[in-house]
């Protein structure tokens, strides 16, 4: 056990969302990006996707949801996150946003937690994978 | 965007988080943590803010693709306090089609404080 209890293989508290179109739209607002791909299914349809997509970056704000739960003190003050979209997240679709410590470092008399961050569709594909460090 | 290079530092930004826009983006991602049930700024807030920011400016067609993003923390921003984003243009080449595009944007308080770090790769339908 270290200093702030967390151990290399211990999961990350785990969260679950389904997306709805409603939701993107309330992001679109909120974010104030209202980029077409993600509000208008005649544009969407004509994207590789052929239909519309949610913003990456609302997966992410998932993402980072679960990371203010697991380091409520520490996240938005010395938290750091490197990640890839791999695939779109539909409206319609249930997502798990999960994570597993996978180092716990000392240096300095600060503590470094790393941790794999991933976000996974309902057929098991990965929209997000990544990695997050945060200094506790 | 064809014709910028790397290094290009896009015009400087500057935006408010205020209270209501706080509540709104945790509401809309339906967040749960402390941080939103406090009323606070949520960490992901300034990168999303700061990006659609960037996206405007660019004036990238709505056929882009958020392909990865890098974000790192170096304090919380604070409620109704101003946030200056500075973008500059880290890569910018087309391959197979598509432009691919990696912008650096740096958050301060207008003092200069620093707030987070973000890079973000976009692809842009050609």
């Amino acid at each position: 056990m270290t200093r702030n209890n967390w151990v290399e293989g211990q999961s990350l508290p785990e969260v679950t969302k389904t997306v709805t179109q409603e939701q993107v739209n309330a992001y679109a607002d909120a974010a104030h990006d209202w980029s077409p791909i993600h509000l208008d299914a005649d544009f969407a349809a004509g994207t590789q996707f052929g239909k519309r997509i949610a913003h990456g970056m609302l997966g992410l704000g998932f993402v980072s949801e679960m990371l203010s739960l697991a380091f409520p003190d520490s996240w938005g003050r010395s938290g750091g996150l490197k990640v890839r979209f791999k695939a779109p997240i539909f409206p319609g679709e249930t997502v798990k946003i999960s994570g597993e410590v996978t180092r716990v470092s000392d240096s300095d008399g600060e503590e470094t937690v790393t941790c794999t961050v991933v976000c996974v569709k309902p057929d098991d594909t990965e929209a997000i994978t990544g990695t997050a460090t945060v200094r506790i | 965007m064809g014709s910028l290079e790397p290094g290009h530092r896009f015009e400087d930004q500057s935006f408010t988080i205020d209270p209501n826009m706080a509540v709104a983006y945790a509401a809309a991602v339906g967040d749960e943590s402390q941080l939103a049930a406090e009323g606070k700024v949520p960490p992901m807030a300034v990168i999303a803010l700061g990006l659609s920011q960037v996206i405007e400016a660019l004036k990238l067609g709505g056929g882009t693709i958020h392909a990865s993003q890098e974000v790192e923390y170096t304090a919380p921003a604070q409620l109704d306090e101003p946030i200056v984003a500075i973008t500059v243009l880290k890569g910018n080449s087309v391959r197979r089609g598509s432009r691919f595009a990696t912008v650096e944007t740096t958050f301060t308080t207008t003092s200069g404080d620093g707030i987070a770090r973000a890079i973000s790769m976009v692809i842009i339908p050609e």
